[in-house]
């Protein structure tokens, strides 16, 4: 099962699941001669739109846009959602690598490996320091390649800021010790359960041991593995996935979150923009109800188009509480 | 239930890296503001969000 889980190409479209790449010879069967093969069109491209490729935040997957993916498929509009490293059912890879500028190069790689010439890439929360840092990439790229066109079109940050957020590296020998089984690269159970109660010990300590929270996983993003023998409509007698990652999540927040790289790749696209070298458009649409990054990081700008020269604010939020979900609020 | 700290922000303060911020070192970015929706604004104001992407999409497929 996790073999199969592993050569699964992390991205869903409407009208399929997941594709699985395998070869001939691993089947069993011979392979075929080798012959030219002809670009097939699929759902993922049109000829004459570009693919929206949708990147999930902290603690997410692909699975978070399924809604959105068959809302524009069903308009006509091809999209495609993608599990960054550690996340959902992409190889977490080497811990030591990971970076907003890897993550980004992993993007712009399974956008091209797709097929897709042209797309308009949207970033949520934490994912929208990756779609950042994979315009800078691609601004970089175009210049170099002297001005040929970018693949990217357009992107769209959703809800997150560049501020830099606090990180706590401290961990107990116990506590590493249990982050390290996330490692699916390092032996250790990675995401893959045997029993649901066994994913959610797992996961519970990473998580304030807040057992509404990781129950409301349960199905979701946590969910029985399918063709398990012996598999009941609980999922009781299969093996359990989760897509989420604790040790993802570190990481995400040490390397992503808790560094300078969003405000540097933020400014390199403006240095290009105020030059008139940036080859397509940059969207930042933000929230304003509690639990949003405005709401934890800046405020009170309340115009739609803030007066960049101005100063449209009073006040801002200093500190915000949810006394419902502390310690635990997400703002990744 | 949600606890507020306010602080007054005075002129020429740096609310270094929030969204007004991030506007003002980039003026050409297009920043909105989807009003009553929660962080996550493609589940919260999914038609909004929607209608907004594809029209996105349309302007950069035409350009």
């Amino acid at each position: 099962m996790r073999t199969t889980q592993r050569f699964r190409l992390a991205f869903s479209c409407a009208s399929a699941a997941a594709l699985t790449y395998s070869t001939g010879s691993a089947l069993g069967v011979p392979p075929r001669p080798p012959t030219k093969v002809v670009q097939l069109a699929s759902s993922v491209q049109t000829a004459n739109r570009p693919t929206v490729v949708l990147v999930h935040g902290l603690d997410s997957s692909k699975e978070t846009w399924t809604g959105v993916i068959s809302e524009l498929a069903a308009c006509g509009y091809p999209a495609v959602a993608l599990d960054l490293r550690g996340h959902g059912e992409s190889p977490l890879g080497d811990a030591a690598d990971f970076s907003a500028t890897a993550l980004a190069s992993d993007v712009l790689h399974a956008v091209r490996v797709a097929g897709i010439h042209k797309c308009v890439l949207v970033g949520h929360s934490m994912g929208g320091r990756v779609a950042m840092r994979a315009a800078a990439l691609e601004a970089e790229a175009a210049a170099l390649a002297g001005g040929s066109e970018p693949v990217l079109r357009a992107v769209v940050v959703e809800d997150m800021d560049v501020s830099e957020r606090s990180w706590d590296a401290s961990l107990t020998s116990e506590e590493r010790a249990r982050l390290a089984g996330w490692d699916d690269a390092a032996g250790g159970h990675g995401r893959q359960f045997a029993t649901w109660d066994a994913g959610r010990a797992a996961l519970l300590p990473w998580y304030g041991n807040d057992e509404a929270r990781v129950d409301s996983w349960r199905g979701k993003r946590v969910r029985p593995l399918p063709a398990d023998a012996g598999q009941d409509d609980n999922g009781s007698g299969a093996s359990w996935w989760s897509d989420i990652n604790p040790l993802a999540r570190r990481l995400a927040w040490q390397h992503v979150l808790a560094t300078s790289d969003g405000a540097e790749a933020w400014d390199d696209l403006a240095a290009r923009a105020a030059s008139s070298a940036l080859p397509f458009a940059v969207a930042l649409w933000y929230a304003d109800r509690p639990g949003s990054v405005v709401s934890s990081a800046a405020l009170c700008c309340s115009n739609t188009s803030p007066d960049p020269g101005g100063s449209p604010r009073l006040f801002r939020v200093l500190y915000r509480f949810d006394l419902a979900t502390l310690p635990n609020s997400n703002s990744g | 239930m949600f606890l507020f700290f306010w602080t007054q922000v005075k002129d020429g303060e740096a609310d270094v890296g929030g969204i007004p911020d991030m506007a003002r070192r980039f003026p050409q970015a297009r920043v909105k503001q989807f009003v009553g929706s929660a962080h996550s604004i493609h589940n919260t104001r999914r038609q909004e969000f929607i209608s907004d992407l594809k029209a996105l999409v349309d302007e950069v497929s035409s350009a």
